[in-house]
């Protein structure tokens, strides 16, 4: 077996030894600890050694030890020699639900959503902290803490290994689509620096929530989630230019587009959408689906879009979806009446100063030919992003106007 | 998110050495206590004190020719001392942390957003 399907293997297995040493011993942190160490000695003897016969039990044994040892050293820091090891063994045949389980836990209410990210990649996704690390760009030790911080804010929340109680099962879910999302993102936007590193970051969360969806195959917004992931990242190869520069959707090479994720994202959404309650996750993935399956941008079937941001919008009041219906209107009746419904936004606060809507309005103005307002806003626009590229790009949009 | 936080001091003062050892020693045990703070909860990246202003060497262009010249950019009282860099959830975070040193220090902090070359995805209309 090679190392990278070795590596495959242990995150697979991760969340599995991690479960059944939690529910054999208790004590999330210090098996979560164990669990690391197993991984670590994994990855180092299987490549040499092979793989053992029943490589889940391998891990759970050796975890087992690990955190047996790490017991009696703290047991005899604290010169209490009491035996521990007696404990029968550990039911090795649990099930893929502890997974489940894990990841509620790592996205815990009381942790910051960066914690609850870096938790839940590595207990759930089996990474190390130096890979998280180099990954959002921060020293090991800074993630190293993040991690051993949310571990003990978890203890002390008093947080059981169990599923939570029914009552707030769809909140806590919520949570945890939330994380998978932003490990999505931190990946996806990624296009620059580190990138290659960050793009793992999407693989790592469409191959979790595959997980989850494996574990709640009747839940409409983890189908949804995964759509949308599998919708978007199809066309990651089309979103910039080898020199790193943003793309827009309309002016994307399609045919680089990847017909296998396009294909099994609609198939999805499609079914999700024919059977559970609609959820925001849902109408984004059917939205990405319709922009996918236009062989040209100019197939587009905007009052399809505009349908589901309606849609969208009666889920709750969201400003950037507002937005983005503007864009989706001004397809259909033409660019004033974008314009029209852009200037209702002005208003809204939690838009203020948000360089999108002048993004949006630059776009509409130079739909309309009106060149020089077109070029003052994408300057605007230019001036307000945090983002490197897309600054590059929309100053290279004015440019092309003036000259 | 990512910040600098970028201290700035009295040049004179700092030049001169005018302050007492006391305060001098206040101002290293709040910088080492906060360190301490900000590693244990995970929110720091970086963090470094700079030489003194005269150490400084401001390179420049004039015409095509790149010109080197000593001290900083231009004759300002107030000089860059230090900077650290976090990594928290929101900008009311950084300047919680910016706020405690300019209490706890008197220098003057500037707080900076640090891009990190992600871009959002383009859907133009």
């Amino acid at each position: 077996m090679t190392a990278a399907r070795i590596e495959d293997l242990l995150r697979e297995l991760a969340p599995q030894a991690l479960g059944a040493l939690v529910r054999h011993h208790g004590h999330f942190d210090t098996c979560e600890d164990a669990v690391q160490e197993a991984l670590l000695a994994a990855a180092q003897q299987w490549p040499v050694d092979g793989v053992p016969d029943n490589p889940r039990s391998w891990l759970i044994r050796v975890a087992s030890n690990k955190y047996t040892d790490q017991v009696r050293s703290e047991l005899a820091r604290r010169r209490r020699e009491e035996a521990v090891g007696q404990e029968p063994a550990i039911e090795v045949g649990g099930s893929t639900d502890d997974s489940l389980v894990l990841l509620f836990l790592c996205c815990h209410p009381t942790l910051s959503p960066p914690s609850q990210v870096a938790l839940t990649l590595r207990a759930v996704g089996g990474l190390t902290t130096d890979e998280i690390a180099r990954a959002f760009l921060v020293p090991e030790a800074t993630m190293g803490k993040r991690i051993t911080r949310a571990k003990q804010t978890v203890k002390a929340a008093g947080a059981q290994f169990s599923m939570p109680p029914p009552d707030q099962r769809a909140v806590r879910l919520a949570a945890v689509l939330q994380v998978l999302y932003l490990v999505f993102n931190e990946g996806y936007t990624a296009t620059s620096g580190a990138q290659s590193i960050r793009v793992e970051l999407s693989a790592e969360a469409i191959r979790l929530t595959r997980l989850l969806y494996r574990l709640l195959p009747d839940d409409g917004e983890v189908a949804g989630l995964l759509a949308l992931m599998l919708l978007t990242d199809a066309r990651r190869r089309a979103r910039t230019t080898a020199a790193g520069e943003l793309v827009p959707l309309d002016e994307q090479d399609r045919a680089l587009w990847d017909q296998t994720a396009i294909a099994e994202g609609t198939a999805l959404v499609t079914a999700a959408m024919s059977r559970a309650p609609l959820g925001p996750y849902q109408l984004q993935a059917a939205i990405a689906a319709v922009h996918d399956e236009a062989a040209r941008a100019a197939d587009t079937d905007w009052r399809q879009i505009l349908a589901l941001y309606d849609l969208l919008l009666k889920l709750g009041d969201n400003p950037m979806v507002k937005l983005n219906r503007a864009v989706a209107l001004a397809r259909i009746l033409g660019p004033r009446a974008g314009l029209k419904e852009l200037d209702r936004l002005d208003d809204d606060q939690r838009l203020k100063g948000n360089h999108r809507l002048d993004t949006a309005r630059a776009h509409l103005l130079e739909l309309a030919g009106d060149r020089a307002a077109a070029v003052e806003h994408y300057r605007t626009a230019a001036r307000r992003t945090l983002s490197l590229p897309e600054r590059q790009y929309l100053l290279t949009q004015a440019n092309r106007l003036t000259s | 998110m990512k910040y600098i936080l970028l201290a700035y001091t009295n040049a004179v003062a700092w030049e001169t050495g005018d302050f007492s050892p006391e305060e001098f020693q206040a101002a290293c045990d709040f910088y080492e206590q906060l360190g301490k703070e900000l590693t244990e909860s995970g929110e720091a990246v970086g963090s470094e004190g700079l030489a003194l202003p005269s150490f400084t060497k401001t390179l420049r262009k004039q015409g095509d020719a790149v010109v080197t010249s000593d001290g900083p950019y231009a004759e300002t009282k107030e000089v860059l001392v230090s900077f650290s860099i976090v990594d928290v959830e929101n900008e009311a975070r950084a300047l919680e942390i910016a706020g405690r040193v300019v209490a706890a220090v008197g220098d003057t902090v500037e707080v900076r957003p640090l891009p990190d070359g992600a871009g959002g995805e383009l859907t133009t209309p």
